[in-house]
């Protein structure tokens, strides 16, 4: 009898972890294109799994995969037509916060390559010899069919997002109806780097070309897509590649020693970088630990960063991170409270805390008051955060010491210095000044 | 033939006459709408008029036909199927529905109406045509400040001239802006210098229960707030907490021992006062820790109504804040005048509504615009 218990109960377990384990595959994978460029330039994610994989040197590239593409990763289409290569601007050069590149590619229907872009940057090149080559671009609720009129005619489009400063986190039901989940605000620069495209959005057909001309069109998530191309007289400098500069090179050259250590080990050759005490290192570890969705190690970063760069720079990724697309707060919080053992209170202070202030918050002194009182709290995670806000809003603090892995004396003694400086019931003497 | 002539003249004019007189109510309607991408034009930047400038206390204002022009096919315009989309101005001086005014009114309020119709016109236009760059420029501003702390606080973004402002606040473009209390002290500025420029006038009546909602800001401002409502503080929900229960009572015993002679007319007793500021500190001293794990809401909430108070007894302290509490108020109300003249003696600042305080805000601000149009209407 024990023995046809334990059976049974073995076949439910096994159940259960196959159920785990083994993804509900709804069909043949479709190979829609082919990476171009050295191992580990790309990571790929199943549509239902949940752990990203670094790709091997010019890997199958399938339908539904989340791809996260570092800088300078190519890829081209199944036909051959298209070439797309990711511009992520890992070192923050770009007027917006497109830190990194992430889409997921479709079986074209009608067009030479169809995809979602998730965010970032990315290049698009009519690669074909001789006609034109069209491509299905979607994004949020967005649905742009652009034709590339002639060969090497190339377009880029930048996506990113942020929540509104001020926003107040509220924390929804999570079977309610998804479009009813606060969204932060997104925004996309379109713009022709070169040749002519037509581009249809928005139910219209727009004809646009590379500077001098019609070349940038743009579209967010507030008024939607305006059709109607800005001309420019020249590519703004952002939109340039720069590959001579020293300062290129020296970033050319992290990418690669990134890549060839992400090759062997990912994870290792974040921390390795992490732990480098490099300023640069430590940023590209940060962005890819986000790219990557690794919510764990990020948030050890914010708990006890080693270095003030480690520590000021991870809350930026966290912000880009919860910004990216609806829901990604929601899904932060459950992290903070389900897996990090933070209470409701706490993890909605420190999503509040990554939201940020409105000018009305900052026209009140208690708002500094609160930040000022969460410099001693008993977590870490929401201690660094208040700080990296008050270095911020009064920059007569950026003397005060703080260590982002200090001990609850360290803290003490910030607040105190803290409390000096901007004393209750007052504005700083900064916020006071553009009050007069 | 010139009889005829004359005739076709005379023709002419009266049809143009009457369609003026005949005309509707003031209308105007933003003259951009996105994402109609065949509709593209920056609002009132170009127009045609036919009319001439009419001149007020304001300024000028604009009397007769306004048509905008653009490039675009007039199918794809918003004002596509629209009879007549002007006259703007209605010179028959039929009635305005603002609530300032009430029934029909003619001549000088009525051209005040129209402006303000044309005014929020404006503001709206202004406002879509911002909001096209407001989520890039968000993120653009929060990236900023990511990167290097870059901020601009509040007040760093008002733009416009004083006149403007004074505009805006009579007009009630932003009811936000009224409930803040922002409005009401432009006003006040407004009417204290045509004051002292010796301009006099009939001033409007303010009731108890209307006195008894308006807000001030400012220490002593928070000093007259808190008093007012002795026997209801406005006590954050954190204070609710068993560990805070018996100081919170305690507060509110020692306040309304000082509270309730002021409020009859009596003078302070410095004795109940220094009780008062002990017991504040106490509170003080126990709600700190509380606040550190209050969301930040509620923190902020907890922060402000210690500062307050704190303000209060700062405010009591100090002699020249002796006669801020005015008994009569509650029981008699005010005029306009004796209230902006006991706030410039005690450099009070209206202050936000408080919750509920919505309608009496906007009474308010019906009194103090009313005054100041007497105050600053030419005189016959």
């Amino acid at each position: 009898m024990l023995t046809v218990l334990g059976r049974l109960l073995a076949t439910c377990v096994a159940v259960l972890v196959l159920s785990i384990e083994g993804p509900a595959q709804t069909g043949p994978r479709v190979l829609v294109a082919k990476s171009t460029s050295p191992a580990a330039t790309f990571h790929a994610r199943p549509a239902n799994g949940t752990k990203y994989k670094s790709l091997l040197n010019e890997s199958d590239l399938y339908a539904t995969d989340m791809l996260v593409a570092l800088p300078g990763a190519t890829l081209v289409s199944r036909n051959g037509s298209i070439t797309l290569r990711s511009s992520a601007d890992f070192d923050a050069k770009s007027p917006l916060p497109v830190l990194d590149t992430a889409f997921t590619l479709a079986e074209p229907k009608n067009v030479d390559l169809e995809l979602t872009l998730d965010r970032g940057r990315i290049e698009i090149t009519n690669s074909k010899a001789a006609g034109a080559a069209s491509v299905r671009v979607r994004f949020w609720n967005q649905l742009w069919t652009i034709v590339l009129e002639a060969p090497d005619s190339r377009v880029a489009l930048e996506l990113c997002g942020r929540w509104p400063p001020g926003k107040r986190f509220k924390l929804i039901d999570p079977k309610a109806d998804p479009e009813l989940v606060p969204a932060p605000l997104a925004s996309l620069v379109f713009l022709v780097l070169n040749g002519s495209v037509t581009v249809e959005c928005g139910g219209v057909t727009v004809a646009m070309k590379a500077p001098p001309g019609p070349a940038e069109l743009r579209w967010d998530s507030l008024m939607g897509v305006r059709p109607q191309p800005q001309k420019l007289d020249k590519l703004p400098d952002w939109a340039i590649l720069d590959t001579t500069s020293p300062e290129a090179r020296k970033f050319h050259d992290l990418v690669e020693e990134f890549r060839q250590a992400s090759a062997k080990d990912t994870l290792q050759a974040v921390n390795s970088f992490l732990d480098s005490g490099d300023p640069h290192q430590q940023r590209f570890a940060l962005v890819t630990l986000g790219a990557l969705d690794e919510l764990e190690l990020l948030g050890k970063s914010l708990v006890a960063a080693k270095t003030l760069e480690e520590w000021d720079f991870g809350i930026t990724v966290l912000r880009h991170w919860i910004g990216r697309a609806r829901g990604q707060d929601q899904k932060f919080f459950q992290t903070l409270t389900q897996v990090r053992g933070y209470t409701e209170v706490q993890a909605k202070i420190i999503l509040q805390l990554l939201f940020g202030f409105s000018s009305d918050d900052l026209a009140q002194p208690e708002t500094y008051e609160v930040l000022i009182d969460y410099l001693v709290h008993e977590k870490p995670a929401i201690r660094n955060l208040a700080a990296w806000h008050l270095i911020r809003l009064v920059p007569e603090g950026k003397s005060i010491p703080f260590k982002p892995n200090g001990t609850q004396a360290d803290a003490a003694q910030a607040h105190a210095m803290w409390k000096k400086l901007v004393p209750s019931g007052q504005l700083p003497p900064s916020a006071k000044k553009v009050k007069e | 033939m010139k009889w005829n002539r004359t005739r076709w003249c005379l023709v002419f004019t009266l049809t143009l006459t009457c369609s003026l007189v005949g005309a509707q109510q003031p209308q105007w309607t933003p003259t951009i709408a996105p994402p109609n991408p065949l509709y593209s034009m920056t609002p009132y930047r170009y127009q045609i008029n036919i009319g001439a400038p009419v001149p007020t206390v304001y300024g000028s204002t604009f009397v007769g036909w306004t048509a905008p022009f653009t490039p675009a096919p007039q199918l794809f315009s918003p004002n596509h199927g629209r009879a007549n989309t002007g006259p703007a101005w209605n010179p028959s001086g039929s009635s305005i529905q603002g609530y300032m005014y009430g029934g029909n009114i003619m001549g000088y309020a009525n051209r005040v109406g129209g402006q303000r119709d044309f005014e929020r016109a404006q503001q709206a236009a202004a406002i879509q045509r911002n909001q096209l760059n407001t989520a890039n420029k968000a993120i653009h501003d929060q990236w900023a400040y990511e990167k290097t702390g870059v901020i601009v606080p509040a007040g760093a973004q008002a733009g416009g001239n004083q006149s403007d402002a004074l505009q805006r606040a009579l007009g009630l473009l932003d009811e936000t802006e009224l409930l803040s209390g922002e409005s009401l002290n432009i006003i006040q500025s407004a009417i204290m210098e045509a004051e002292a420029r010796g301009a006099k006038g009939t001033s409007p009546y303010l009731t108890p229960r209307l006195l008894e909602d308006v807000r001030f800001a400012t220490p002593a401002g928070d000093a007259l707030n808190l008093i007012r409502q002795w026997n209801r503080l406005p006590f954050p929900a954190a204070f609710a907490q068993p560990e805070l229960r018996e100081l919170r009572d305690n507060l509110e015993k020692d306040f309304g021992a000082i509270a309730l002679p002021l409020l009859s007319g009596k003078s302070l007793e410095p004795a109940k006062l220094t009780k008062l500021e002990q017991t504040l500190q106490q509170l003080e001293s126990a709600v700190a820790p509380v606040i550190r794990n209050l969301s930040f809401q509620e923190a902020i909430a907890s922060r402000k109504f210690l500062n307050q108070m704190a303000n209060a007894v700062k405010a009591l302290n100090s002699p020249a804040n002796s006669g801020l509490v005015k008994a009569t108020w509650a029981t008699e109300g005010a005029n306009v005048n004796e209230l902006l003249k006991h706030m410039a003696k005690f450099k009070l600042r209206f202050g936000p509504a408080p919750q509920g305080g919505d309608t009496s805000y906007f009474a308010l601000h019906r009194a103090l615009a009313t005054y100041y149009f007497i105050l600053t209407q030419p005189k016959k």
